[in-house]
């Protein structure tokens, strides 16, 4: 298989992860990206508003994340905010990641490694 | 929008510059809203969830100002970095870090080096001299495949010699046989006058059955070498010394060719010899003229010196000469019964020659190194006592996300670094120490011409040194800090008082330590004292204060016969006309280091069967007033006088010794042949018996011993000494004695000079120099371990000014507050010091061979011992201890 661009980042840390599945479901800001990241980490990562900032910046470097103006339904106060939103290499990036996991627990699975511990 | 907390505020601003411009007003804004949020929780939920954005803040600080390597280092992951990782961080960060708080705290840092320097830079004086005197004595190329070949000959009753114990027939045979030499070469030892130029010259010289510098693989400084031509046919040729060339001939390289007059005889200076090569102290080589094979099989009084071929090993060379011996044996046994069992014996030259000295070498290399192990215990507690101070900063960097490891790595860092500038400033110190040292020791013990000093192998032991203590004494605080609970800390506020109770006995177990080393190094300080006062007080059996020796050897080209004892005899009775002068004689040599021994039969004895052995014992060719002038009694019968004449009944005064081993106390009248019974030795009457002197050296029991008259054997050796009995000052006569010598032949050289006294203190030169540096040791560690115990005492008062204020407001006095803290000061002390007595009762076993009338536990030295070490711990307790009954229990509550 051709190496794509996006391998040369994987295994991606849980935190990047997480940030890029919750901009996944659209642009959003600082405040309420920290909130989804929680809400669909269900907590196994902790990230702070200085180390969301030092991961948005790394992703917006490689071009994984891009600002986009705010919605102009947003409520007047998340206006002044600065928004995120996932490119399309971030979105592939996500998905490579969530592949490479899912293959990775459909194998754990079949190895049987699971049985009994439900 | 509600302020954030300044702790937030300050996390905020620590983010670098960039990052913050960009984002800090988002994170903040982010921040606040989540504080905000948590505060309607409650209280407890809004301080959490401040520490969680603190913490976060901080981390993504570390990372971002670290990267790359760094960031991972600073990860508790790190406790898994590679190598090189490792490397990488502790030469960037950790060293910064270690550095930064060396310069944060100059005095603490200014002792630690201090004390680091000194124990550092000692050994590495030490190391310099044991490398000089017995690890690389010589210097020559791979001088470990250089070898000596000793012999010895049970029936013979001689135990293994190298020294001048050879023959030259079995020397022939071990060249000829001995496959795995590739060169060895036999010499004579002896000296030599060179006359012509302004000043007759005395000169230590070496007689060669070949050419010793391809052996030591040397090059002549100019010139050459000696030639397969230059043996066996009288080729009057000579090599001289790098030395001689300098002072005589004023290093012309035109001395080639140059004829000098040698014992009054003309040879050619063929070529000049490397100062390395100057082996025994020699200064003109010469070639042997006959032939090994042709002299005497039993004229032993030769020495090989040899190289190992390439490949051969010395047990291999062992196994030849075995061959050859039993071959000898095969061959001779019939002619000379002493080859029965003999031994041939190779051995590295530094072993021939060395190898007596290395006890003592060896001990004081071990000494010191205890005094080092005293230094980092010392150094360890002091750590200790200061990483309670650090406690917090541990704590933060902890909650930072910083591993345990990576702390551990952090602090050992620091000690590394300790150790290595202690390490430079232990090489400056040993660079200045080294000469004191060089001057301390004999030139006669340290064959390399450049002395002792500071080399490259030293350096790299006291840098080895230097990083094991680093690893040593950084350890305990390392690992007491990487256990420290970051939470209590943090809580705590971190402040002094939560040294544990792991700390305090960790203090203990370092004042154990250095007690116990102390107790090592005065115990066996105290034994080499002992020994030494005991050796000093021994009665060598002669008068030794204000005697003046000096040895004239007469060339055989002038002087044979009666000529010889005529000369010495002329020349006493001339310095005795010296102002000064109480009295003059001569003898073979000085009383205590008589050297030729000769085998005896007594009259009646039936010859020598089996196994038996002849009886041997020292002779020494005296003056008639040598018993009067060097006041050694006389027990029975007469000493020498005119009645014994050169041609007339050969007579001997024998000593105490021999007239009771060999004559049951009754020797006056007795008669006694040199050699076997039934040889053609000469038989030789016992006239009288004088009172035994020292004849071995002062350590060693008196052996037996007969003395012959100057005028009827003088005749027999060309060397003698002249022993002069002075007023006052014995050097002040010595130009007197040159004029003297000088009006009965302007050539003839004195040298060896030296009072009697000096040459008693020689024969204790390593008893002395043993005793003094093990004494200047043990003195370092009392005051080590001195400084360690008031230090820990310090601390452990610092500790308690709460407690011990409590017990004063209760009523207790001073002076019971003084006694507790000592009393408790020496739990650890007198543990040390059982720990050190037993370790030095087994160490002292090894120190047995050194002492002199002592034993090994000597109960005087371990009392003394044990009242110093108590007395100085005492005192070390006390100081700290008054401070704590000074104590005002009022403010000592109040500042808790």
């Amino acid at each position: 298989m051709a190496r794509r661009p996006a391998d040369e980042h994987l295994p991606l840390t849980p935190r990047v992860f997480l940030i890029l599945w919750a901009l996944h479901r659209g642009p959003t800001h600082g405040y309420a990206l920290l909130s989804r990241v929680e809400e669909v980490g269900r907590g196994r990562v902790t990230v702070g508003p200085a180390s969301l900032y030092e991961a948005l910046q790394s992703l917006h470097q490689r071009r994984l994340v891009r600002e986009v103006p705010a919605p102009p339904d947003a409520p007047g106060d998340d206006r002044r905010r600065r928004y995120w939103q996932l490119t399309g290499d971030g979105e592939e990036l996500l998905r490579a990641e969530a592949t490479r996991l899912a293959d990775l627990v459909r194998d754990v699975a079949a190895s049987g490694l699971l049985e009994g511990s439900a | 929008m509600s302020r954030l907390p300044l702790s937030l505020r300050l996390a905020l601003r620590a983010l670098p510059r960039a990052f913050r411009r960009q984002w800090s007003t988002e994170i903040a804004a982010i921040a606040a809203r989540r504080i905000e949020a948590a505060a309607r929780l409650g209280h407890g939920a809004r301080r959490r969830a401040v520490a969680r954005v603190l913490r976060d803040t901080l981390a993504t600080t570390v990372r971002l100002r670290l990267g790359g390597a760094l960031r991972r280092a600073a990860l508790p992951a790190s406790d898994r970095l590679s190598p090189l990782d490792w490397m990488h961080t502790m030469l960037t960060q950790d060293l910064r870090f270690a550095l930064r708080a060396l310069v944060q705290r100059p005095l603490f840092s200014a002792v630690v080096l201090l004390v680091l320097g000194l124990g550092l830079g000692a050994n590495a004086v030490v190391y310099s001299a044991v490398d000089a005197i017995v690890l690389n004595p010589f210097s020559w190329p791979e001088a470990d495949r250089v070898v000596g070949i000793g012999v010895e000959y049970p029936r013979l009753g001689r135990e293994l010699r190298f020294f001048e114990a050879i023959s030259a027939p079995e020397y022939a045979d071990v060249r000829d046989q001995a496959g795995a030499l590739e060169h060895s070469v036999a010499f004579d030892l002896g000296n030599r006058q060179i006359t012509g130029g302004d000043m007759p010259q005395n000169l230590f010289s070496g007689f060669w059955w070949g050419d010793v510098l391809p052996v030591l693989e040397l090059q002549p400084e100019v010139g050459r070498g000696f030639t397969g031509e230059d043996f066996g046919q009288e080729r009057a040729v000579a090599l001289i010394s790098t030395q001689v060339w300098r002072s005589r001939f004023a290093a012309d390289p035109g001395v080639v060719g140059r004829v000098v007059q040698v014992d009054g005889e003309p040879y050619t200076v063929i070529g000049v010899f490397p100062s390395s090569a100057r082996i025994y102290g020699t200064d003109l080589w010469l070639p042997m003229w006959a032939s090994p094979e042709l002299m005497p099989r039993d004229r032993r009084q030769f020495n090989i010196i040899g190289r190992l071929r390439e490949g051969a090993g010395i047990a291999q060379l062992n196994a030849e000469l075995a061959t050859v011996a039993r071959r000898t044996a095969a061959e001779h046994g019939a002619a000379f019964e002493e080859y029965e069992g003999w031994r041939l014996v190779a051995a590295t030259w530094a072993d021939v020659n060395q190898a007596e000295l290395r006890p003592a070498a060896f001990m004081l290399l071990g000494s010191v190194g205890f005094v080092l192990l005293l230094v980092c215990a010392n150094v360890g507690s002091l750590l200790l006592a200061r990483s309670v101070g650090r406690q917090r900063e541990m704590a933060v960097r902890s909650a930072l996300g910083a591993g345990r490891g990576r702390i551990l790595r952090q602090l050992l860092t620091e000690s590394l670094v300790l150790a290595l500038l202690g390490g430079l400033l232990g090489a400056g110190l040993a660079w200045l120490g080294v000469r004191g040292v060089a001057a301390l020791v004999p030139a006669r013990m340290v064959p390399a011409e450049a002395g002792i000093q500071l080399n490259v192998r030293a350096l790299g032991y006291a840098a080895a040194l230097a990083l094991a203590s680093g690893i040593v004494f950084g350890f305990a605080p390392a690992l007491t800090a990487a256990r420290t609970q970051v939470r209590h800390v943090l809580a705590t506020g971190g402040g002094g008082t939560t040294r544990g109770r792991a700390h305090r006995r960790l203090h203990g177990v370092f004042v154990v330590a250095e007690v116990a080393l102390s107790v090592c190094l005065l115990f066996g300080s105290g034994l080499l004292i002992r020994s030494f006062i005991a050796a000093r007080a021994v009665d060598p059996g002669y008068t030794y204060t204000d005697v003046l020796s000096m040895r004239l050897t007469l060339p055989w080209s002038k002087y044979e016969g009666p000529a010889i004892p005529d000369f010495f005899e002329h020349l006493a009775g001339s310095v005795e006309a010296i102002p000064g002068v109480v009295a003059a004689t001569t003898a073979s040599a000085p009383p205590s280091d008589t050297f030729i021994r000769r085998q005896f039969s007594r009259e009646g004895d039936a010859p020598v069967t089996g196994d038996g052995q002849l009886p041997d014992a020292f002779v020494t060719i005296v003056a008639s007033d040598y018993f009067e002038t060097l006041e050694i009694p006389l027990l029975a019968g007469r000493v020498f006088d005119g009645r014994d004449v050169p041609g007339g009944a050969g007579v001997a005064v024998v000593n105490a010794t021999m007239a009771r081993r060999y004559f049951d106390d009754q020797a006056v009248g007795k008669r006694f042949k040199l050699g076997a019974p039934d040889g053609d030795g000469p038989m030789l009457e016992i006239i009288g018996v004088v009172a035994d002197v020292k004849n071995r050296g002062v350590r060693q029991a008196t052996a037996a011993e007969f003395y012959g008259s100057l005028q009827q054997f003088g005749a027999s050796s060309n060397q003698h000494f002249l022993m002069v009995r002075t007023e006052a000052e014995p050097a002040a006569v010595t130009p007197a004695i040159r004029e003297a010598v000088a009006a009965m032949d302007p050539e003839q050289p004195i040298y060896s000079i030296a009072t009697l006294q000096q040459r008693l203190d020689d024969d204790l030169a390593v008893d002395r120099i043993a005793m003094r540096a093990l004494g200047a040791f043990a003195v370092l560690a009392l005051l080590l371990a001195a400084v360690g115990i008031s230090g820990v005492v310090a601390n452990a008062v610092g500790d308690r000014v709460r407690e011990i204020g409590v017990r004063m407001a209760l009523g207790a006095d001073s002076g019971s507050v003084r006694t507790l803290i000592v009393r408790q000061a020496l739990v650890p002390v007198v543990v040390g010091w059982i720990v050190g007595t037993a370790l030095a009762i087994a160490l002292g076993r090894g120190l047995a061979s050194m002492l002199y009338e002592v034993g090994a536990t000597d109960p005087a030295a371990l009392a003394g011992t044990g009242a110093v070490l108590l007395g100085v711990a005492l005192l070390a307790s006390w100081l700290p201890a008054r401070r704590a009954s000074a104590i005002d229990p009022v403010r000592a509550l109040r500042a808790e």
